[in-house]
C-alpha cells in the first residue's frame, strides 16, 4: 500500500480519535435539571418516556402502572444489581431520567457527580419522609444538599437455613464464621463495607471510624472471613438461589425478602442479627446528571415517595415504607417485620448511621478508599 | 497512485473504516485514559505514568494477572488438545458423519451464555451435581473442594463456552490435510495416533496455534464466569477492570490495567507465533 493511503489512514485515525476524546470528560453530564420552584407541575410526565437504570422491582414498574397509565407515560428500565455497571453506564453519558442510590455506595456517587440535587422541597411527599431517611447524611454532600429520595429500608439481618445451621436465638457473631465449621457454608458481597464494621465492633473498635493500625487488624480478620466464604454473592437473588438450593447455608447481608422468597420455592428460611450490630440499608432514587427529563423524574420520585406507592412496595419488596402516613397501612401485612420506632423514627439512631467512613475523614483515620484498597489485597488472594 | 491501488483502497476502506471506529478509536482512546489523573473521581487530562505504575508494581494486580494468565493458558492449551482430536475424528475417522458432528459444535453455540454459567452453577458447589452423584455413589463421603466454586470450576465452564472457538480453525485447517497423507503414513507402519501427531500436526499446527490465541484472549479477558463461578480468591483482572470503570471511580487505573493486558497478551502470543514459526520451518 502506499505512503499516501498510510498517511490517508493515519489523519483519518488522528480525526476520529480528536473527536471521540472530545466527547469523552468526566462524569456524563449534560443533562436536563429539573427547574421552576414550587409543587412540580403534575402534568410534567404526560406523554414522557422515563428511563431508569437500577434494582429491577424498585422503579414501581407494577407500584405506579396506573398513574403511568393516566399520564400517558413510559418507563423503560435497564435493570442492573451492579452499581459499578450503574454508575459507569452514567459517567460515560448514557442518558438515564432516574437510577437507583444504594446505601453503601451513595456517598462515592454524590461525591462522583453522578447525580444532581434532588429538589426536595418541591416534593409533596417528602415532608412525611421518616426522619431517620430525612436527616441521613448519606443522601447529602459535604454541604448539607440532598441528591436521593430513599423508597426502601431493611435492617440488615444475616439470613439462613434453619435446617441446616443451628443458630441460638438467631444470634450470630461475625466472629464465629471465621471459625472451620462454618468453612465454606456462608457467602457475602465483593464489598468491605458491612464486614469491616462488624469486625472493627467485635475487636473493640468504633466501627467506622478505624485507625491505619485498626483497619489492619480488621483487615487480617476479614481475611480468615474472606477465605472461609463460598463465594461472594453478586446480588439478593443470588444468595437466596445458592441456599435455595442447599450450596450454602447463610449470607451475611441478608434481606428479610428473601424469606419470603424461599419459601415460593419450599425452603424455610429464617434471619438474626449479628452480636455486633444491625447495619441498616436503604435504597434510594436520584437523577442522574444525563437525565433529559428531570422535572418528570422529580415528579416521578415524589409519587414513589407517596402513600400508596410505599404500601405497595413494602408488599412487594418486604421492606419497609419511607412514608410516616404509610407505616400504618403495612400492618399486618408480610412487611410487618420492622421496629420503626428503633430503627427509622429517630434520625439520630445508628441503625442507618454511616457503616462505612464518609469522603472526608480527620487526619489519623481511615478512608474508605482505605478500605478499598485493603479489601482489595484480602480478595486478590495474594 | 496507480489505479489498482485506489481499487485495493477503495476496497479496504469499509473494514478500515469499521476497525477504525469500532475498535481502533476506543482503543487508543483507552490509551489516553490510562494516561489521566483521577482528582476527586473524575478523570482529568494531565499526564501521569502513575497509572502504569500502579498497574505493574502492585502485589495485588501482579497476582491478577499472573492467575489470569494461569486460568487463560490451562483453558487455552485443554481447548487446543480436545478440539485438535474433535477435528480430527470429524476429518478423518466419522468423516462419514461430519456434517452431523460439525453442526453439534454449532449447537453449543446455541445456549446463551449466562444460561450455561447457572447451568454449571447447578453442577458445581458443595451439594451442585457434581459432588451430590460422588457422595450418593459412596464414592466420596465429604464433598470435594475442587467441584466447588473455584479455579477449576471456571477452567471448566470455560472450557465449555469456548470450545467451539478452537475447533473451527482446526477443523478449517485440518481441510488442507488429505486422507491419503495419513493413509500413507500408516502404509509405513505408523499408527493411527502416531499419523494425527507427526503427520496432521504439524501440518495443521497454525490452525491449533490460532486456536489456542483465540480462546487465550478472550479467557483472559474474562470478568463474568469467574463471578458466578468463582470462590473469594478466584477473581481475574477483568474483574478488577470493571471495578475500576464503575464503584473503584478509577477509569485511569482501569484503563491501564486493560492495556497492560492486552500488551501482555500481545507479548506472549508473539512468542508463541515465532517459536510456531521456527518450528514449522
Amino acid at each position: 500500500m502506499s505512503h499516501r493511503v498510510i498517511r490517508g489512514g493515519a489523519i483519518a485515525a488522528a480525526l476520529t480519535l480528536t473527536t471521540v476524546l472530545a466527547g469523552c470528560t468526566g462524569g456524563g453530564g449534560g443533562g436536563e435539571t429539573p427547574t421552576g420552584s414550587g409543587p412540580i407541575d403534575p402534568t410534567a410526565c404526560d406523554g414522557v418516556t422515563l428511563s431508569f437504570i437500577g434494582l429491577d422491582g424498585e422503579q414501581g414498574d407494577k407500584e405506579l402502572a396506573d398513574w403511568r397509565a393516566e399520564h400517558d407515560m413510559t418507563l423503560q428500565t435497564t435493570s442492573t444489581a451492579d452499581m459499578s455497571q450503574l454508575i459507569a453506564a452514567i459517567k460515560s453519558g448514557q442518558q438515564f431520567d432516574l437510577a437507583t442510590m444504594t446505601k453503601d455506595d451513595a456517598q462515592r456517587m454524590v461525591e462522583g457527580g453522578i447525580f444532581q440535587a434532588l429538589p426536595t422541597e418541591r416534593l409533596g411527599n417528602w415532608a412525611d419522609m421518616v426522619p431517620g431517611m430525612a436527616e441521613s447524611s448519606n443522601i447529602r454532600d459535604a454541604d448539607g444538599v440532598i441528591y436521593g429520595a430513599p423508597i426502601a429500608w431493611g435492617d440488615g439481618p444475616f439470613v439462613y437455613r434453619p435446617d441446616k445451621a443451628e443458630i441460638v436465638d438467631d444470634r450470630l457473631s461475625i466472629l464465629d464464621l471465621t471459625k472451620p465449621e462454618w468453612k465454606d457454608r456462608f457467602v457475602l458481597f465483593n464489598s468491605p463495607g458491612r464486614s469491616f464494621y462488624f469486625i472493627g465492633n467485635a475487636l473493640g473498635f468504633d466501627s467506622p471510624n478505624l485507625t491505619p493500625e485498626e483497619l489492619e487488624e480488621v483487615a487480617a480478620t476479614a481475611k480468615t472471613l474472606v477465605q472461609n466464604a463460598a463465594a461472594f454473592a453478586t446480588n439478593y437473588q443470588d444468595a437466596t438461589d445458592r441456599m435455595v438450593s442447599g450450596d450454602v447455608d447463610l449470607v451475611i447481608n441478608g434481606w428479610q425478602a428473601q424469606v419470603a422468597a424461599a419459601a415460593e420455592r419450599g425452603v424455610t428460611l429464617d434471619w438474626g442479627y449479628f452480636d455486633e450490630g444491625r447495619t441498616g440499608w436503604w435504597d434510594a432514587i436520584a437523577i442522574p446528571t444525563t437525565a433529559q427529563n428531570a422535572e418528570c423524574a422529580a415528579l416521578y420520585i415524589d409519587q414513589m415517595i407517596g402513600v400508596d406507592a410505599q404500601v405497595q412496595i413494602a408488599e412487594n419488596l418486604i421492606s419497609g415504607v419511607v412514608n410516616t402516613q404509610a407505616i400504618e397501612a403495612t400492618a399486618g401485612g408480610p412487611a410487618d417485620v420492622y421496629d420503626y420506632e428503633s430503627s427509622v423514627m429517630d434520625p439520630t439512631t445508628n441503625v442507618f448511621g454511616p457503616m462505612i467512613p464518609q469522603e472526608d475523614v480527620p487526619d489519623g483515620m481511615t478512608s474508605y478508599q482505605d478500605w478499598l484498597d485493603a479489601w482489595e489485597q484480602i480478595t486478590s488472594g495474594s | 497512485m496507480k489505479p489498482n491501488r485506489i481499487v485495493a483502497a477503495l476496497q479496504l476502506a469499509p473494514a478500515s473504516v469499521y476497525y477504525s471506529a469500532l475498535f481502533g478509536a476506543p482503543l487508543l482512546v483507552l490509551v489516553a485514559y490510562s494516561f489521566y489523573t483521577t482528582e476527586n473521581f473524575d478523570f482529568v487530562p494531565e499526564f501521569t505514568l502513575d497509572n502504569y505504575v500502579t498497574a505493574w508494581t502492585s502485589e495485588v494486580y501482579r497476582t491478577y494477572f499472573i492467575r489470569t494468565l494461569r486460568i487463560s493458558a490451562i483453558t487455552a492449551a485443554v481447548i487446543a488438545v480436545v478440539a485438535f482430536f474433535y477435528s480430527y475424528v470429524i476429518t478423518y475417522t466419522l468423516r462419514a458423519h461430519r456434517s452431523l458432528l460439525y453442526f453439534f459444535v454449532l449447537v453449543s453455540m446455541f445456549g446463551g451464555y449466562l444460561v450455561r454459567i447457572y447451568a454449571w452453577r447447578s453442577i458445581f458447589g458443595t451439594e451442585g451435581i457434581a459432588n451430590s452423584a460422588l457422595m450418593s455413589t459412596g464414592i466420596i463421603a465429604e464433598p470435594l473442594d475442587l467441584l466447588r466454586n473455584g479455579e477449576f470450576a471456571i477452567i471448566i465452564a470455560m472450557i465449555n463456552f469456548y470450545l467451539p472457538l478452537g475447533i473451527l480453525p482446526i477443523y478449517a485447517a485440518m481441510q488442507n490435510v488429505g486422507p491419503g497423507q495419513i493413509e500413507a503414513a500408516q502404509d509405513l507402519g505408523s499408527s493411527r495416533l502416531g499419523a494425527a501427531g507427526k503427520i496432521v500436526l504439524p501440518l495443521a499446527l497454525r490452525g491449533v496455534t490460532v486456536a489456542f490465541v483465540f480462546t487465550f484472549i478472550a479467557t483472559a479477558a474474562e470478568w463474568l464466569t469467574p463471578q458466578l463461578l468463582g470462590g473469594t480468591e478466584d477473581q481475574m483482572i477483568g474483574n478488577r477492570i470493571a471495578y475500576q470503570f464503575g464503584a473503584g471511580f478509577d477509569w485511569p487505573l482501569g484503563a491501564a490495567l486493560a492495556v497492560t493486558l492486552v500488551v501482555v497478551l500481545a507479548v506472549l502470543l508473539g512468542a508463541l507465533f515465532t517459536v510456531v514459526r521456527r518450528w514449522v520451518r
